[in-house]
C-alpha cells in the first residue's frame, strides 16, 4: 500500500486510528503495539502474500535471536551468542542479495531465472526494514544496555519489539530506526492514546511531505526529469542549456521526492505518538560532502558508519599498527579504505548498477579529500583567517556543482548515457533552441525549490516547538535568522495548512510513480 | 537546527482551536472517498448500483474510468475507437442507424493493442448488442506493451480501483452526490462541454500560415516518395491476429455485426508525416505513410475474410474525399474540426459506400493515390 492511496489514507489509516485509540484504552501500551503489528501485516497485502511471508519470516528471525540474545542466562555463553548473532545476520543479508543482487549471480548456471522469480515476487524493497532489524541484532549482540529492558521477555516486551519491527510508517522506506529510539516510546504511558498534539503534527508532516512530492518533485520528474535523461538514454542530441536544468532538477527532484516521502513517513508515526529519527536536515544547503552526508539519508549514513566504517576502521586501525604503517599507509588503511567501502555500499544499495558504483566511488573519494583538506594545517590557517559565514557560502556554492553532477550519475541508465549527458554539455550554449523543456515553467519551479530549499526553514526546524523527530546530529542551523519561522497554533498558520492541505488532496488525484521505490 | 525547545504540546502553547483548521481538508476528503466508495461510480463493485449516464460527452481523462459501468448495461451498438471518432456522440450514432435504441460509443484517446483484452471481451459481454463498429486508429500499430502516449492517465481505464490516486478526485465525488441524488452520473460543468477536452480552442488549419508553410514545403519535398513501398507486414501488426480475430470469431457466433473503419484522415499526413509524425508516431514505421496505411488496410481486410463473417464490413472513409481532401476541416493533421463533420462521417459508416474488401482494395488504392497527388496539385498550386 503506498502513502499516496486513497485507500491508504482514507481508510486504511484512519481505521487504524481508531483501533489504535481503542485497544490502547481496552489494553494499554501493549494493545497498541499489537494493532501496529497487525494493521502492518494488512498494509503489506497490497504488495502480494510472497511480500507478506518475507516481512514475516524476516521478523520473527530477528525476533526471537534478539529475545534470545537478550535473555540473561545467555549473557556469558560466546558462542552461542555468536551463532545467535551470525545465523539471523547471514539470513539478512541473503535476503537482500537474494532480492536486490540477484542480477549478479547472471553467472551461475540456472541461479538467475530462479533469484528473478524471486525478486520479481517481491515488488517493493526491503532494505529499510533489513537494515533496522540488523541493527535491532547488533545492539542486542554488543550487549547496549537498552536492549535489557526487553530481557524479561514478556508478552507486552514481544509485542513492542513486534511493533519496532512490524511498523508500517517506515517499513517502506525509512527512516531506518534503533531500538533504542523506539522501544521507550512503546512502553510509556501515553501510547496507546491519540493525542491532539500528535495528530496535529503528525497531520501537518504528512501535508508537507505530501506537498514536497505532488507539488514539486512529481511535476519536475515529469516535465523535465524524465524528458532529458529520457533523450540522452534513446541517444538524442539534447542543448547544454536542457542538460543543465536536467541535472539541477534531478538534484531537487530526488531532494523533494525522497524527503517528501520521509516526511509523510514521520507524520505517520506521530499520528500514533511516535518519534522516528529524522531524515534530511536542509542537504542541499550541504558545506561540502561531509557536511552533506550528515544532512541527507541521515539514517542510512548512521547506519553504515555504525555497522560497517567503524568495524572497517578499527580493523584498519589494528592492523596498521601490527605493520607499524605511518603516514599515508596508516590513513589508508584507518581511514581511506574504510571510508571508500563504506561509500561504494550505500550506492550499492541502490541497486547493482554500475552508475551506483560510479556514484559511491565518486563519493568516496571526494570524501576523503575532503577531510584530509580540512585537516591540514593550511585548511585550519585559512579557516582561522576568515569569517565562518563566508566559508559557509563559498562551500555551499562549491559542493553544488560536483554534487549535481554525482547525482546525474546516479540518475543516468547506464555510464554510457552520463558520459552522453556529459559530452552534450559540450554543445552550443548560445542555442536556446530546445523542445525538450518548457524553459519559463522550469526555470520558475526550479527557482521556487531551490529558494524554498536554501531560504526556509526545513520542516523539523519549523515544527522545532513540537519536537518533530529525533535529532542524530545537531547541526547549526543555516536558515537566514529574518526566514526562520516555526509553526504556531494561530490563525495565520492554521489557515495557512487549511490551504495547503486542499491543494495536496486535489493534487492526489493526478497519479505519479515513486522515484526511490525501486531500492 | 535551532536550539528552540523540542518538547511540548500545542495546548500548552496555548492553543485556541484554530489548529482545528488543519483538519478539515483531510475530513472533507475522507467524506469525500466514502462517497465515491458508497456510490461506487466507477463499478469496481460487480453487484453494485448501476447509474445512467449523462447526454452529454464526459471530460477525455474520465470518460475510460467510466468502461466498467458502459460495458455492464444494455446497448444495441458499440462504437469503440479513439479520438478521431471521440466527438461522435450518441445521438450522431442514433440518427445514422435508424431504429438503434441505446448506442454508446466508448471511444477514448489513443486505443492500443494492449488495452483490447480487457475491452473487447467486456464489449463481447454486453447485452443486447446487434452491430460493433471499431474504428482502425494507426495507433493500433503499435506493438509495444503500453497503454497511452500520455502516460499512466488511461491507463485508468484497466487499473481503476480503491487505491489508484487519479480515480478519486473532488469532481469524482460530486458527480458520485449528483449519481446519488438523481441516478445520473453527472457533474454540472461537465455538461457545458461542447466538444472534447483535446478539441477546445482548435481552429481550422488552414489560417494557420506556419502549418500550411509547412505543408506547402513537406507536399514539394515529397512528390516523389509519397507513395513509395514501406517495410510493414501484417505479421508486424500483432493486434490482429491476438486480438481482432477471435473477437470477430465471437461476434460472428453471437449474430453480431462487426464494421471496421478506417477515419478519414487528411490527404495531407502522406506528405507531412514522412518526416514529422505525431508525439507517438513510433506506433508507425519510418518512412513512407500512405503505404503503411494501404498494408494495414489490406491486413484488415485479410482478418476479416479470415473470420468470414458475411455482415463484417471494411470502409475506409478516406475514400470520401469531401472530407479527407478539405484541410480547412481538421485543426490538426488527424482531427476534424467540426461537429457536423463527425455527423457526416457516422452517416457514411451507416451507408457504407466507402466499405473496401479483397474484391476492389486494388482499385481503392490507385482511387486514393489519385486522390492524394490531385489533392497534392490543387494545394500546391493555390
Amino acid at each position: 500500500m503506498s502513502f499516496l492511496d486513497p485507500a491508504f489514507l482514507f481508510c486504511f489509516l484512519p481505521i487504524t486510528l481508531l483501533l489504535f485509540a481503542l485497544a490502547g484504552r481496552m489494553f494499554g501500551p501493549s494493545g497498541g503495539c499489537a494493532v501496529l503489528i497487525v494493521a502492518t501485516l494488512v498494509f503489506c497485502l497490497p504488495y502480494g502474500w510472497p511480500f507478506v511471508a518475507i516481512v514475516t519470516a524476516s521478523a520473527l528471525v530477528n525476533h526471537f535471536a534478539f529475545v534470545a540474545l537478550v535473555r540473561p542466562s545467555n549473557r556469558q555463553r560466546t558462542d552461542l551468542r555468536r551463532r545467535l548473532f551470525l545465523g539471523p545476520l547471514i539470513f539478512n543479508l541473503g535476503l537482500l542479495i537474494a532480492l536486490k543482487y540477484g542480477v549478479v549471480f547472471d553467472i551461475i548456471p540456472g541461479a538467475a531465472p530462479l533469484l528473478a522469480t524471486i525478486a520479481g515476487a517481491i515488488p517493493v524493497t526491503i532494505s529499510f526494514f533489513t537494515f533496522q532489524r540488523t541493527t535491532m541484532l547488533f545492539d542486542a549482540y554488543q550487549k547496549r544496555p537498552e536492549t535489557t529492558e526487553f530481557a524479561a521477555a514478556t508478552l507486552s516486551d514481544h509485542l513492542r519489539l513486534g511493533a519496532f519491527s512490524l511498523t508500517f510508517p517506515n517499513l517502506i522506506i525509512g527512516p531506518i530506526a534503533y531500538v533504542s529510539e523506539i522501544g521507550t516510546q512503546l512502553k510509556q504511558s501515553t501510547f496507546g492514546k491519540l493525542r491532539r498534539a500528535d495528530l496535529e503534527i503528525g497531520l501537518i508532516m504528512v501535508t508537507i511531505g505530501l506537498a514536497k512530492k505532488m507539488l514539486f518533485a512529481d511535476p519536475l520528474d515529469t516535465y523535465v526529469v524524465v524528458p532529458i535523461f529520457g533523450a540522452i538514454h534513446a541517444g538524442h542530441r539534447v542543448i547544454p542549456t536542457e542538460a543543465v536544468m536536467g541535472m539541477i532538477g534531478f538534484y531537487a527532484q530526488l531532494y523533494f521526492d525522497f524527503s517528501g516521502y520521509s516526511d509523510i513517513a514521520i507524520g505517520l508515526a506521530r499520528l500514533f505518538g511516535l518519534e522516528l529519527p529524522i531524515n534530511f536536515n536542509s542537504p542541499l544547503r550541504a558545506t561540502g560532502i561531509v557536511d552533506f552526508w550528515k544532512r541527507w539519508h541521515i539514517t542510512l549514513t548512521r547506519v553504515i558508519a555504525r555497522l560497517l566504517f567503524t568495524p572497517l576502521a578499527v580493523t584498519g586501525t589494528r592492523f596498521a599498527m601490527k605493520r607499524g604503517l605511518k603516514g599515508a599507509g596508516l590513513k589508508l588503511f584507518t581511514i581511506w579504505l574504510p571510508l571508500l567501502v563504506n561509500f561504494e555500499v550505500i550506492g550499492l544499495w541502490h541497486g547493482a548498477r554500475w552508475t551506483y558504483v560510479a556514484f559511491g566511488l565518486t563519493q568516496g573519494i571526494w570524501y576523503i579529500l575532503e577531510v584530509e583538506v580540512r585537516s591540514s594545517k593550511r585548511w585550519k590557517a585559512f579557516a582561522n583567517r576568515t569569517p565562518d559565514m563566508l566559508r559557509l557560502r563559498a562551500g555551499q556554492i562549491f559542493t553544488f556543482v560536483p554534487l549535481v553532477i554525482s547525482l546525474a550519475i546516479f540518475r543516468s541508465q547506464s555510464l554510457q548515457d552520463f558520459a552522453h549527458l556529459m559530452g552534450s554539455l559540450a554543445g552550443d550554449w548560445h542555442n536556446s533552441a530546445g523542445t525538450l523543456l518548457r524553459t519559463r515553467w522550469t526555470v520558475s519551479t526550479l527557482t521556487w525549490a531551490f529558494a524554498i530549499c536554501w531560504l526556509c526553514p526545513n520542516t523539523y526546524e519549523f515544527l522545532r516547538n513540537y519536537k518533530p523527530g529525533i535529532l542524530t546530529w545537531k547541526l547549526p542551523s543555516t536558515t537566514p535568522r529574518w526566514m526562520n519561522f516555526a509553526w504556531h497554533p494561530t490563525l495565520l498558520w492554521a489557515l495557512a495548512f487549511f490551504v495547503l492541505g486542499f491543494m495536496v488532496i486535489g493534487a492526489l488525484g493526478v497519479p505519479t510513480p515513486f522515484d526511490y521505490g525501486g531500492f | 537546527m535551532s536550539d528552540a525547545p523540542v518538547t511540548g504540546g500545542i495546548d500548552a502553547r496555548g492553543n485556541r482551536g484554530y489548529p482545528g483548521l488543519v483538519f478539515l481538508p483531510w475530513l472533507f476528503a475522507l467524506v469525500a472517498f466514502w462517497i465515491i466508495v458508497a456510490v461506487d461510480p466507477y463499478h469496481l463493485r460487480q453487484d453494485g448500483p448501476a447509474y445512467r449516464f449523462a447526454d452529454h460527452l464526459y471530460p477525455d481523462l474520465e470518460w475510460p474510468r467510466l468502461m466498467r459501468l458502459a460495458t455492464a448495461q444494455p446497448h444495441d451498438l458499440v462504437l469503440l475507437g479513439g479520438s478521431t471518432v471521440l466527438p461522435i456522440s450518441n445521438d450522431m450514432v442514433q440518427q445514422a442507424f435508424p431504429g438503434t435504441r441505446s448506442p454508446i460509443n466508448l471511444s477514448y484517446l489513443s486505443p492500443r493493442p494492449f488495452d483490447m483484452p480487457w475491452i473487447l471481451p467486456r464489449i463481447e459481454q454486453v447485452t443486447g448488442l446487434e452491430r460493433v463498429i471499431l474504428v482502425m486508429d494507426f495507433t493500433l500499430l503499435d506493438t509495444s506493451p503500453r497503454r497511452s502516449y500520455t502516460g499512466d492517465v488511461l491507463q485508468s481505464m484497466a487499473t481503476t480501483n480503491w487505491s489508484h490516486r487519479g480515480d478519486f478526485g473532488l469532481s469524482t465525488a460530486v458527480a458520485s452526490l449528483h449519481a446519488f441524488a438523481t441516478g445520473t452520473y453527472d457533474l454540472g460543468l461537465w455538461s457545458k462541454r461542447a466538444v472534447p477536452d483535446f478539441m477546445l480552442g482548435g481552429k481550422p488549419l488552414t489560417e494557420s500560415a506556419a502549418d500550411m508553410q509547412r505543408f506547402r514545403s513537406a507536399v514539394a519535398r515529397h512528390a516523389d516518395d509519397v507513395f513509395a513501398k514501406s517495410r510493414l507486414t501484417c505479421s508486424q501488426i500483432p493486434y490482429l491476429q491476438r486480438e481482432l480475430v477471435p473477437f470477430l470469431t465471437d461476434m460472428a457466433n453471437k449474430h453480431v455485426a462487426v464494421d471496421l473503419v478506417f477515419p478519414s484522415l487528411p490527404y495531407v499526413i502522406y506528405y507531412d508525416w514522412i518526416d514529422r509524425k505525431p508525439p507517438f508516431h513510433d506506433t508507425m514505421l519510418p518512412g513512407p505513410v500512405f503505404d503503411q496505411m494501404i498494408v494495414f488496410k489490406k491486413c484488415v481486410i485479410a482478418a476479416r475474410d479470415q473470420v468470414g463473417a458475411d455482415n463484417d464490413r471494411v470502409i475506409a472513409l478516406d475514400s470520401n474525399a469531401s472530407v479527407s481532401g478539405d484541410l480547412g476541416l481538421y485543426f490538426d493533421t488527424i482531427h476534424p474540426l467540426s461537429p457536423e463533420t463527425y455527423r457526416t462521417e457516422a452517416r457514411m459508416i451507416a451507408n457504407g459506400n466507402e466499405t473496401i474488401s479483397a474484391a476492389n482494395i486494388d482499385r481503392h488504392e490507385a482511387d486514393l493515390r489519385s486522390k492524394v497527388a490531385q489533392w497534392a496539385a490543387q494545394f500546391e498550386a493555390q
